[in-house]
């Protein structure tokens, strides 16, 4: 009987529906410009919460830009400016009364290069957790701990917290850095082409962690691999010239996207 | 959609496999389409040589669903294809399974008039369902020329055309049924000789539902809609959208 129902009409069509989540970030009628030039074009979406949402698109699409407005990043450049709205669980993100630094920590981000500080192991993991002025041992002790179990890392490194975390290999600096980010407990994680530095297993180590960090993290990542976008993702957004072109469940946009243009670039054809 | 949007990647290398991927499913139909043609004109002239031939065939038609097996493994594994690519492959493989069993149906016509040459040389053609065997095996190899005409154009609105002919068949086909019942309870001596008649009318049957298994598959390659299983009702529906 389980049998039955486990291939049964409806659940084999059974697939992710925006309608159906828990939105985490509501982006309505974004535009972003560098100086005169237009980057953004009214971006309008809905990224759900713990899910993985991955941007793809090529160089230059908007993808990496869109992603830094979601934790302000872009205030860091003069030019930029913004219109439209972004809010996080319902609160603007851009409204003046938003405390940046405290944005910051609500959504965490992790670059393409893995960026330990020259620090010890220890140090790096709790370096956000001392900024916010938490002395107690016990309670950075076992922050440390947990997020270094949950970016997967805590075994290679219970021994040698001491350590510079620069001795660690490519991989276990960006399993590092994801511990960082992780260690504040954001609600959102950026990943900006977190794997484009690393080796095939160390990919696939951080693609497996992904999986798992999403039933704590909304997560959302930009990635040039349509393939691990295919992966790691439950939902996918296909960008060009800074239009969001195409907007939907993974599996949808790889076995049957809807628009040629989304068609085009994933099967790797002239556009 | 069009044939040549597969052909139309920036890796040339994607570009030949697909092609080569086309050319074999259409070189494997046109193996089945041949073997059906001896075969039907086995069936309508007791030829045991054509007949023969037809069973020996069907080796060369088994290899060829493995050489497109072969084909489609190296491109999900070298080259990842998605959206359309990969119901390309998808569908391939569907439809040589489709055409190699096809090949094994048409093998139980041939060894239908092997046997009947063994028994009772010239009367096969005059057992009851015998004219309906030889019409749905006709009809069915129709079928399966327009889906892999269809294929080749990759047009949905093609291979749909079939589905006239399917009815056609099923009706054909349940008249025999009675046909050759009715016969079983007039004559017992020919007891045999009917049941052959019977496995036959079931193998040419079975002729169609492949061609309309291929049908469907064509579909899913263009529309990226899975429609087996579907009910006629919502089948009409999501025809009459296309």
């Amino acid at each position: 009987m389980s049998e039955l129902k486990k291939f049964s009409m409806e659940s084999a069509s059974d697939k992710l529906r925006l309608e159906d989540e828990k939105i985490a970030i509501e982006v309505k009628d974004w535009n972003l410009y560098y100086g005169t030039k237009q980057a953004l074009h009214g971006i309008t979406m809905q990224l759900p919460e713990n899910r993985v949402t991955a941007f793809i698109g090529p160089s230059g699409c908007g993808k990496s830009t869109l992603l830094r407005c979601f934790n302000r990043m872009n205030d860091l450049i003069d030019t930029v400016s913004v219109e439209g709205s972004i809010l996080l669980h319902g609160e603007e993100m851009y409204s003046k009364r938003m405390d940046v630094s405290a944005l910051r920590r609500r959504v965490g981000m992790v670059f393409q290069k893995p960026n330990p500080f020259p620090k010890t192991i220890f140090e790096n993991v709790c370096y956000g957790l001392r900024l916010q002025g938490i002395k107690d041992k016990q309670v950075l002790d076992e922050t440390v701990e947990w997020a270094l179990r949950g970016a997967n890392l805590w075994e290679e490194v219970k021994d040698r917290l001491d350590d510079n975390a620069l001795g660690l290999s490519g991989g276990q600096q960006q399993r590092l850095c994801i511990a960082r980010a992780i260690a504040i407990k954001p609600e959102v994680l950026l990943l900006d082409e977190p794997t484009s530095a690393l080796d095939p297993i160390s990919t696939l180590a951080i693609e497996e962690l992904i999986f798992d960090l999403k039933k704590t993290f909304t997560i959302l990542i930009v990635t040039h691999n349509m393939q691990q976008a295919a992966r790691v993702s439950d939902y996918t957004a296909f960008m060009y010239m800074g239009d969001l072109v195409e907007y939907t469940d993974t599996d949808s946009l790889f076995t049957n996207p809807k628009l040629k243009q989304t068609e085009d670039y994933i099967s790797g054809r002239y556009g | 959609m069009q044939k040549k949007e597969f052909s139309s990647h920036i890796s040339n290398q994607l570009n030949r496999n697909l092609e080569e991927l086309f050319n074999h499913i259409l070189e494997m139909g046109g193996m089945v389409e041949n073997q059906l043609d001896m075969a039907l004109g086995a069936l309508e002239s007791g030829d045991v040589i054509a007949a023969k031939e037809v069973v020996r065939f069907d080796k060369i038609i088994n290899q060829a669903e493995m050489e497109i097996d072969r084909l489609c493994i190296r491109v999900l594994a070298r080259q990842q294809p998605a959206a359309s690519d990969l119901r390309l492959i998808l569908a391939t493989i569907r439809i040589a399974i489709d055409l190699e069993r096809m090949g094994d149906e048409v093998c139980k016509l041939a060894k239908l008039v092997i046997r009947f040459h063994k028994n009772e040389p010239c009367l096969c053609a005059n057992y009851a369902g015998y004219a309906e065997l030889v019409d749905i095996t006709t009809r069915s190899r129709e079928m399966l020329k327009v889906t892999l005409n269809a294929f080749a154009r990759v047009s949905a609105e093609d291979a749909i055309s079939i589905l006239d002919q399917e009815e056609v068949v099923d009706h054909v086909y349940k008249k025999a049924c009675k046909d050759v019942t009715e016969q079983f309870k007039k004559n017992s001596e020919n007891v045999e000789c009917l049941l052959e008649v019977m496995t036959a009318l079931r193998a040419s049957e079975r002729l169609s539902d492949h061609a309309l298994n291929i049908m469907e598959s064509i579909i899913y390659l263009v529309q990226g809609k899975d429609v087996r299983n579907m009910d006629q009702e919502r089948l009409t529906k999501f025809l009459e959208k296309m």
